[in-house]
């Protein structure tokens, strides 16, 4: 096994560039996006059967012959395979993402208009789940044992409760209950109260977790003894200080949070009847139809891993200690 | 103003004990410390840990910890006592009157600010200024620390500046608002000692220009130069007070006595720093010279106490170099290195952290493969070997590495550890070589009944007992001991050296000691080798290299070793 | 001597810790009852999961039926009990696929020369860029809903995540000291991952596969849920909550109670897990 280089021998070696760092990433984000690409391209192809009857609903879809070989022909199905994913790296790079046989248009069209949608609810439920999470962490570490518990209890509903059940039980109380909030998505900031609020609970057990550690961690770290051996007062320091060390992970943490509230919304715009890529993404799923599938998800990585590079950017600025570590 | 800086008496520093059965019981830290500093004085209190020297000086701006409880006949700095401050006037009192400066500043200071706003902090928190002002007089506190373009230095961050640059700025930070008195709380630890030596120097200035200076600290040798009294404390109270003269060199007290005894510096080679003789050194040298005719190649059979002036030649190193590529960069660990390890004897290799002694160590090891230059183990290629071609040969280097819990495997039981050395990996069951085990647990200085414990619940002495006896389970001729102290205690330390003095008599053992106190490197090694960026930049005999050499880093540790001047 | 103290801690106290806190015990007793419902489910719900009543549908709870009943008047508390076996057999092949796979790929990368490390994870990487649900989705566009198909996308769709904590346990292990003194000592390389890296890893590889049955159970439950995996009339958890979906508003008794026991059991799993990685640590 090759042992790594010790770093007690070396000298501290210098830090990559900011610049450099960012080349490399961004380098790295083309090829995940490529690769996620060439899976999609072979997702079609993995069906059992012909690819052109897959593409129009999977076997089974009884398509006639001349639809069939109107998707060859678009779709080039009779040429070598190369050529055929060449054609399709091609077409991807000026968004024609094909077309949806279920919806009658062009992908990139009925994505261009579930996702907005979908972007609003996973910015508000990240915002909301970020608020949860400080007042909680703040909470649970000024607040002595009951606040400690709570903490920990919404930590575990994190972990263990499934978004559906959740919003089952958030409509039960608050819509059925109290009637306070409707129980399907409606136009309007209403409709998505409950949405939001499923998707954010959990997620902010989960970041409430990790700033209240982090807080802890910080809360005793030397530096908060120096602070108070200069004079500062308890409330200073929490603000100056440790609050800025507890946000540290759970600005790191929101690139995969993002992917984790889309991936919830799936689930949670279904239960919701609300309009979305994830509603629109489960019933391609049910439909089987896999041009609609394959685009959708192409789309959902390429803003994940956007994302998720925007993050790890923020965290390095923020934290000086993240460049000297190895990559 | 009249009376002492900081006036302390009949300090009491208590916990509450949670082993304590049935009612709430406290441990006593501190158990009734007075003393006093004066203005321009530097008062030291020593101690290893577990005494309650930091507990003390931090309870002086009620930083004792959570849950103390601290009661004092009197606690007073500059005439206010401090125990009845709260509030707003203690929060006026520290950093005002009263500046802390602890340990590590990679750490102390928050690695997310420039050091400059740290700085301003305290100089927003006790003086008038505006920020121009503030901005100006960290430039000035700066310059004053001895930190070259301060201008600069203000704007970067603790990780941006070298260990010693960070503790100057550390005191900076500490001073900037011309406190009465300064608690200086281990304020070299983690330096590299000529580095350490500045920084003391720094300190003494301060004292010199009339500020009270409270010095805490494990290393004797280190307070030695710079204290004008110095106070020995163990479990809670002081055992000792005087002049440093006083107390190093006619300490009264059993427990000085011993300290002063344990520390290494200035001690000559082959005498022993622990006063009683480990059990086993009644052993007889039958045992020890069946040990040196075992051993391939034979050796020459004196085992006299000093040992003889050119032992065997078990070990040679000839213009190894090293090179490592991280990350786009170069890093050159060792450039032309080359030594000999001889029978009986030691070579003590010294140089600060980064200089390039572990990676030499490693290759030693066959850890890592040099890029140029070789390494000959009894005369037989060493390091050019496949590494199956090595293998049957490994026993004859064993190693002791620095950090001893991380070098055991955490599920395996001391047994189990010194099973696997002496069946060469066959097994784990100590049941079978149950005898060795327990001769080896002896030779070392330890219970047998250690056998079922596991290290995590051991001493760190205790643990590097255990890491000596797996080295020599397997009957070497050469040991690399890496650091193999650093992390222990003063008076633990001393018995650990001894130890691995007495084995080296015994077995007719080559050391390579790599170590970074210089003071253990002289008083343990017959020959000295200094490297700085990865070369070896004066070697010979120790006692007269440091003195006869022309390298300038090599005068520097020379000088470091004198002290800061008073 | 803080040192002293330590050792004089005693030889038999290595495992100070061990009493449960208060929520293990709980979690503990949850997973007995499953346990117990999962191999003899007459032992708790004595009736008959499958037996239809179209005069008792859609009851709410009652003393009669302890969770309702559903649309066929299938007493909902019977099926709750007689599904655990399925859903928990579920559970854990996906999590067996999941950590199967992910064992495979952490220790390829975490002990293998630096290219194939670098490979591996470039797959890994690749694999992360899709979050969540969203690979296990790409899995059942391509085979078709069902259980088996849920069960493996949902192995799949979890196995990257384990495989990097595993990939940074296995490096982690490789490089620390007793491995180094393990080489100087003359040990191979294959004796030293099997007597010091395996050891070592699988305390924490047991930590991860008890929190990851919590996980799976809750991923194939969500995809029955949105009836790409189990169906109707199975009583399958995950079955019930599909069928339960239309009716929410007025009969929510059919999606809580299926979903209390996934949450139970889900969080039973994650306590546990985490009682054990807390021990873990505290010993090592």
């Amino acid at each position: 096994m090759t042992l790594p280089v010790p770093t007690t021998g070396a000298r501290r070696r210098p830090a990559p560039g900011n610049r450099r760092w960012l080349l490399l990433r961004a380098g790295g984000v083309v090829f995940v996006l490529w690769a996620a690409a060439t899976i999609t391209f072979f997702t079609l192809r993995l069906i059992p059967g012909d690819p052109a009857e897959a593409i129009l609903g999977g076997p089974g879809s009884q398509a006639g012959p001349e639809a069939l070989e109107q998707v060859r022909r678009e779709y080039g199905l009779d040429q070598p395979l190369v050529a055929q994913y060449l054609t399709y790296l091609r077409r991807l790079l000026t968004g024609d993402l094909g077309q949806s046989y279920s919806l009658h248009k062009p992908v990139a069209t009925a994505i261009g208009e579930q996702f907005g949608a979908t972007l609003t609810l996973a910015l508000v439920s990240l915002a909301l789940a970020w608020a949860l999470a400080c007042a909680l962490a703040a909470w649970s570490v000024r607040g002595g044992r009951v606040a400690w518990a709570i903490g920990s209890g919404l930590e575990l509903v994190a972990a263990a409760v499934p978004h559906f059940w959740l919003a089952t039980v958030l409509i039960l109380f608050f819509s059925s209950t109290l009637g306070i909030l409707p129980p399907v998505s409606v136009p309007g900031p209403l409709g998505i109260v409950l949405p939001a609020l499923t998707l954010a609970v959990p997620l902010a057990g989960f970041l409430g977790q990790v700033m209240r550690e982090s807080l802890l961690t910080a809360m005793e770290s030397p530096f908060v003894t120096t602070a108070r051996a200069r004079g500062e007062s308890e409330v200073r320091i929490f603000w100056r200080h440790t609050l800025r060390h507890a946000a540290i992970p759970a600005v790191g943490l929101s690139g995969w949070a993002f992917g984790s509230l889309i991936s919830g919304a799936v689930v949670v715009e279904s239960v919701f009847a609300r309009q979305g890529l994830g509603r629109s993404l489960l019933s391609a799923v049910q439909l089987r139809d896999v041009t609609l599938v394959t685009g959708i998800v192409l789309v959902v990585a390429l803003a994940y891993t956007v994302m998720t590079l925007v993050t790890d950017l923020a965290d390095r600025l923020i934290d000086p200690r993240t460049r000297a570590a190895t990559a | 103003m009249s009376g002492p800086v900081l006036d302390v008496r009949d300090l009491v520093v208590a916990f509450p004990d949670r082993r304590g059965a049935g009612r709430a019981r406290e441990r006593r830290v501190v158990d009734g410390v007075s003393f006093q500093v004066a203005a321009g004085e530097c008062v030291a209190i020593v101690g290893e840990s577990g005494s309650g020297k930091s507990v003390t000086a931090r309870s002086v701006v009620g930083l004792a910890g959570e849950g103390a409880r601290v009661s004092a006949t009197r606690l007073s700095v500059d005439g206010h006592d401090v125990l009845s401050l709260s509030g707003r006037r203690l929060r006026e009192l520290r950093g005002g009157t009263v500046g802390l400066i602890a340990q590590d500043a990679l750490v102390s200071l928050d690695p997310l600010r420039p050091v400059g706003r740290e700085i301003g902090d305290t100089l927003a928190l006790h003086t008038g200024l505006d920020a121009a002002g503030r901005r100006a007089r960290t430039v000035e506190l700066l310059e004053r620390v001895g930190l070259p373009d301060a201008e600069l230095r203000a704007r970067q961050r603790p990780g941006q500046l070298s260990g010693g640059q960070r503790q100057r700025a550390l005191i900076a930070a500490g001073i900037a608002a011309d406190p009465r008195l300064v608690i200086a709380d281990e304020p070299t630890t983690a330096l590299d000692q000529p580095v350490q030596a500045g920084v003391l120097r720094l300190l003494g200035q301060l004292r010199d220009d009339g500020t009270g200076v409270l010095l805490i600290s494990h290393d004797l040798s280190v307070v030695l130069g710079i204290a004008d009294r110095v106070l020995v404390m163990t479990d809670g109270v002081v055992v000792e007070e005087g002049t440093p003269a006083e107390v190093f060199e006619r300490p009264r007290h059993p427990y000085t006595r011993r300290l002063v005894a344990a520390v290494p510096a200035g001690r000559p080679r082959n005498t022993p720093l622990t006063p009683t003789p480990t059990p086993n050194s009644a052993a007889t040298p039958t045992p020890a010279s069946g040990a040196v005719e075992r051993g391939v190649g034979g050796g020459q059979g004196a085992r006299t106490a000093t040992g003889p002036a050119f032992g065997e030649l078990l070990l040679e190193a000839r213009g190894v170099s090293k090179t490592f590529h991280v990350g786009g960069t170069e890093i050159v660990a060792a450039r032309g290195v080359s030594f000999d390890l001889r029978a009986g004897r030691t070579l003590g290799l010294v140089g600060e952290s980064g200089s390039g002694k572990s990676t030499t160590a490693r290759i030693l090891l066959g850890l890592e493969q040099p890029d140029a230059g070789e390494v000959t183990l009894l005369g037989e290629p060493w390091s050019p070997l496949a590494e199956a071609r090595r293998r049957p040969r490994r026993h004859l280097v064993g190693a002791v590495f620095q950090d001893p819990l991380s070098s055991f495997d955490p599920r395996w039981t001391v047994g189990a550890v010194l099973a696997d050395a002496l069946t060469r990996g066959r097994t784990v069951r100590p049941g079978s070589v149950r005898g060795e085990v327990a001769e080896l647990l002896d030779t070392v200085g330890l219970d047998p009944a250690l056998v079922a414990r596991r290290p995590l619940h051991l001493s760190g002495g205790q643990r590097q007992r255990v890491s000596v006896a797996r080295a020599l389970a397997a009957d070497p001729r050469v040991l690399i001991l890496d650091e193999p102290v650093s992390a222990l205690d003063v008076s633990v330390q001393a018995q650990v050296l001894d130890l691995l003095d007495r084995l080296q008599r015994e077995r007719d053992l080559a050391y390579l000691l790599i170590t970074h106190d210089l003071g253990v490197a002289l008083h343990m090694s017959d020959d000295l080798a200094v490297m700085q960026d990865g070369r070896i930049v004066g070697s010979g005999p120790a006692e007269s290299v440091l003195d006869t050499s022309n390298h300038p880093y090599v005068h520097l540790l020379a000088e470091s070793l004198q002290g800061p001047a008073r | 001597m803080s040192g002293q103290r330590a050792a004089a801690a005693g030889a038999g106290s290595f495992r100070p810790a061990f009493r449960p806190t208060v929520a293990e015990a709980l979690a503990g007793l949850i997973l007995v009852l499953l346990l117990i419902a999962a191999l003899w489910p007459n032992l708790l719900a004595p009736g008959d999961p499958l037996a239809v009543s179209r005069t008792e549908a859609f009851q709410p709870p009652s003393f009669a039926h302890l969770f309702g009943t559903d649309e066929s008047g299938r007493d909902i508390y019977t099926r709750v009990v007689h599904g655990a076996a399925e859903s928990l057999r579920i559970g854990v092949l996906a999590t067996a696929i999941g950590i199967g796979l992910a064992v495979v790929l952490g220790f390829v990368a975490g002990l293998g020369p630096r290219w194939l490390d670098f490979g591996t994870t470039r797959v890994v990487e690749v694999l992360f860029a899709f979050p969540g649900l969203l690979l296990a989705l790409l899995f059942i566009v391509v085979t078709g809903p069902g259980v088996l198909s849920s069960t493996i996308a949902v192995g799949l769709a979890t196995a990257p995540g384990y495989a990097r904590i595993i990939r940074s346990q296995v490096r982690r292990t490789a490089a620390a000291e007793f491995v180094e003194a393990a080489r100087v000592l003359g040990r191979g390389r294959l004796w030293i991952v099997a007597r010091h890296v395996l050891p070592n890893v699988t305390a924490a590889l047991f930590v991860l596969a008890t929190l990851g049955l919590g996980q799976a159970v809750i991923w194939v439950s969500s995809l029955s849920y949105l009836g790409l995996g189990a169906v109707p009339p199975a009583a399958e958890w995950g079955a019930m909550l599909a069928a339960g979906r239309t009716y929410i508003a007025n009969f929510w008794w059919m999606t809580f109670f299926p979903g209390l026991a996934i949450v139970a059991s889900a969080a039973a799993a994650t306590v546990i897990g985490r009682g054990i990685q807390k021990r873990n640590r505290s010993a090592a």
